[in-house]
C-alpha cells in the first residue's frame, strides 16, 4: 500500500519535472525523458509487472495532457517496461551499469518507435536528421539525468524495503 | 494421499501464478480500448482530464515560477554580450523604422480619408484577445504542442487563434476546464493557408521538425509559379482559411525555388514568434466563421 503511494508520488514528480521545469531548461530543444528513468529504475529494482503498471500510467498521463487519441505513450512506455523488466534477475544494488545501458537502449527504442509511427509513416524520410537533432541529443541528456535520479529511486526502494521488515537480498 | 495433495498443491499455484506476459497483454488490450474510445467519443473522457488537470495544474504553475526565474537567470548569464551586439544593430534598426513609421502615418491619413470614402471596413479588424499563460509543453521532442492554464470555463474553444506578440503561434486543439492545448505552427502536423501580403498569393505554412531542427525556419509550399514575391516579405493568414483569422502575421519568407513537380513554388518562413522563449500568449477569442455547405 505505502509503496504504490510512493509509485504514485514518484510518478507525479517525474511527470511535473519532465513536462514544466525541463521543458523551461531545454537543451537544444529538448526535454529529458524523466518518465522513461523511473520506468526503467522500477524494471530493474523491481521486475516486469510494476514496471508495467507504472509504464502504463505514466504514458497515461502523458497521454491524458497532450494528446488527443490516449494510448500510443501507454503503450510504449509498456512495451520498454515489459522487455527491460527482464533484466531484473541480474539485479544487484550495486550494479549501475545495467540500468544505464537500459536507459539509452530504452531512450533509443522509444525515441526510434515514435518516428517511425508519427513520422515514418507520414512520409518524413530524413532518419539521419532526426537522430542527429532529436533522438540523440535526448539519449545524452536522459542518460545524464539518469545519474541523478536513479540512486534517489533506488534509495527510496531499498528505503522502503527496509519499512517492510525484508531482507534486501 | 501425498500424491493428491502434491496434484492440489500444483493446481493452487497454477491458479495464482500470473506472468508478466498475461499482464502485458491485458494491458496492450486496456490500451487499445482507450485509444477506439478516446478517438470514437472525444468528449468521453474529458472528466477524466479535467480530474488529472485538477492534481496537476497547480503544481505545474508553481514549478513554472520557479523554474522561468532560473532559466532567465542562465539565459541573461550567457547572452549579456550577445544582448549589447544585439542592442546596437536594434538601434539602428530603430532609426530606419522611425522614419518609415513617420512616412506611413502619413500614409494612413491619406488611407483613412480614402476609406471612408469607399466606405470600407477595416482590413484587419483588431480582435479581442485573452491573454494566458503557457504551463507545460509537450515533452517528447518531436511536436510542438503546449498546455495554457486557461480554458472552457474562460471561453476558450477549440480551434481559437493563438498570438504572440504580432505573430501567429498556433491553434486550440482541445480545451478541458481549466486548461487548453495548443499546437503551434511550427509542429510537425500543423497546416496553415497563408496569402503573401502583398502580392495576395495564397500558400501552405506547413511545420517541419527538420527544418525547424536545422534551419529554425518552416516550409512555404503551393505558391503559384507566376508570383512575384521576394524574399522578407511578409506572409499572413489567408482569407480562405476556415479556421485561421484573416491577417495574422506569420512570418518572413524566404530561399524561394520551383518545386519539383514544376507547377507551383517553396519557400521557407521565419516565423516572427520566438517560440524558444514562448511565454505568454494572446487567444483570439472569436472563431472564424464558417460557412456550411449544404446551406
Amino acid at each position: 500500500m505505502v509503496r504504490i503511494f510512493v509509485t504514485l508520488i514518484e510518478l507525479f514528480f517525474c511527470f511535473l519535472l519532465q513536462t514544466s521545469l525541463f521543458s523551461l531548461l531545454r537543451i537544444s530543444g529538448v526535454v529529458p525523458n524523466c518518465l522513461l528513468i523511473l520506468t526503467i529504475s522500477v524494471a530493474y529494482t523491481r521486475g516486469q509487472i510494476p514496471a508495467m503498471l507504472t509504464g502504463f500510467f505514466a504514458g497515461l498521463l502523458l497521454d491524458l495532457q497532450f494528446s488527443e487519441t490516449i494510448g500510443f505513450c501507454c503503450i510504449l512506455y509498456m512495451l520498454i517496461a515489459f522487455l527491460a523488466g527482464y533484466t531484473h534477475r541480474f539485479y544487484d544494488k550495486q550494479d549501475f551499469l545495467i540500468p544505464g545501458a537500459l536507459i539509452v537502449s530504452g531512450e533509443f527504442v522509444y525515441s526510434f518507435l515514435y518516428y517511425v509511427i508519427f513520422f515514418l509513416l507520414r512520409g518524413r524520410l530524413e532518419f539521419t536528421n532526426y537522430f542527429v537533432y532529436t533522438i540523440l541529443p535526448r539519449i545524452l541528456y536522459t542518460t545524464l539525468l539518469m545519474l541523478v535520479l536513479y540512486p534517489m529511486f533506488h534509495g527510496i526502494h531499498r528505503l522502503l524495503l527496509k519499512l517492510e521488515g525484508r531482507n534486501d537480498d | 494421499m501425498p500424491r493428491k495433495r502434491r496434484r492440489r498443491r500444483r493446481n493452487e499455484k497454477r491458479i495464482i501464478t500470473i506472468l508478466p506476459k498475461h499482464v502485458f497483454f491485458l494491458l496492450v488490450f486496456l490500451t487499445a480500448v482507450l485509444m477506439f474510445l478516446s478517438y470514437r467519443f472525444p468528449t468521453l473522457l474529458l472528466p477524466v482530464r479535467n480530474a488529472v488537470d485538477t492534481i496537476v495544474l497547480p503544481m505545474q504553475k508553481g514549478i513554472n515560477v520557479v523554474g522561468r526565474s532560473v532559466a532567465d537567470r542562465l539565459d541573461t548569464l550567457e547572452s549579456i554580450e550577445e544582448l549589447q551586439q544585439e542592442n546596437d544593430r536594434l538601434k539602428a534598426e530603430l532609426e530606419i523604422l522611425r522614419q518609415e513609421a513617420q512616412i506611413i502615418a502619413s500614409e494612413k491619413y491619406e488611407l483613412d480619408a480614402m476609406r471612408e470614402l469607399f466606405n470600407l471596413d477595416q482590413k484587419y479588424p483588431d480582435y479581442e484577445k485573452v491573454a494566458a499563460r503557457i504551463i507545460a509543453r509537450e515533452s517528447n521532442g518531436w511536436y510542438s504542442v503546449f498546455t495554457i492554464d486557461k480554458g472552457y470555463e474562460d471561453g476558450i474553444a477549440v480551434n481559437m487563434n493563438v498570438m504572440a506578440g504580432n505573430g501567429l503561434v498556433g491553434i486550440v486543439t482541445a480545451v478541458r476546464k481549466n486548461s487548453a492545448t495548443i499546437r503551434s505552427i511550427i509542429d510537425d502536423s500543423s497546416n496553415v493557408s497563408g496569402m503573401v501580403l502583398r502580392t495576395s498569393d495564397t500558400c501552405i505554412v506547413s511545420g517541419d521538425l527538420n527544418l525547424v531542427m536545422t534551419e529554425g525556419k518552416i516550409k512555404i509550399t503551393m505558391l503559384p509559379l507566376d508570383t512575384t514575391v521576394r524574399e522578407n516579405e511578409e506572409i499572413v493568414t489567408s482569407h480562405i482559411s476556415d479556421k485561421y483569422q484573416q491577417g495574422i502575421l506569420i512570418g518572413y519568407i524566404s530561399k524561394i525555388e520551383e518545386d519539383s513537380s514544376g507547377m507551383t513554388k517553396n519557400a521557407y518562413l521565419t516565423p516572427v514568434v520566438d517560440f524558444e522563449h514562448l511565454d505568454e500568449v494572446l487567444i483570439i477569442t472569436k472563431l472564424k466563421e464558417s460557412f456550411d455547405l449544404d446551406e
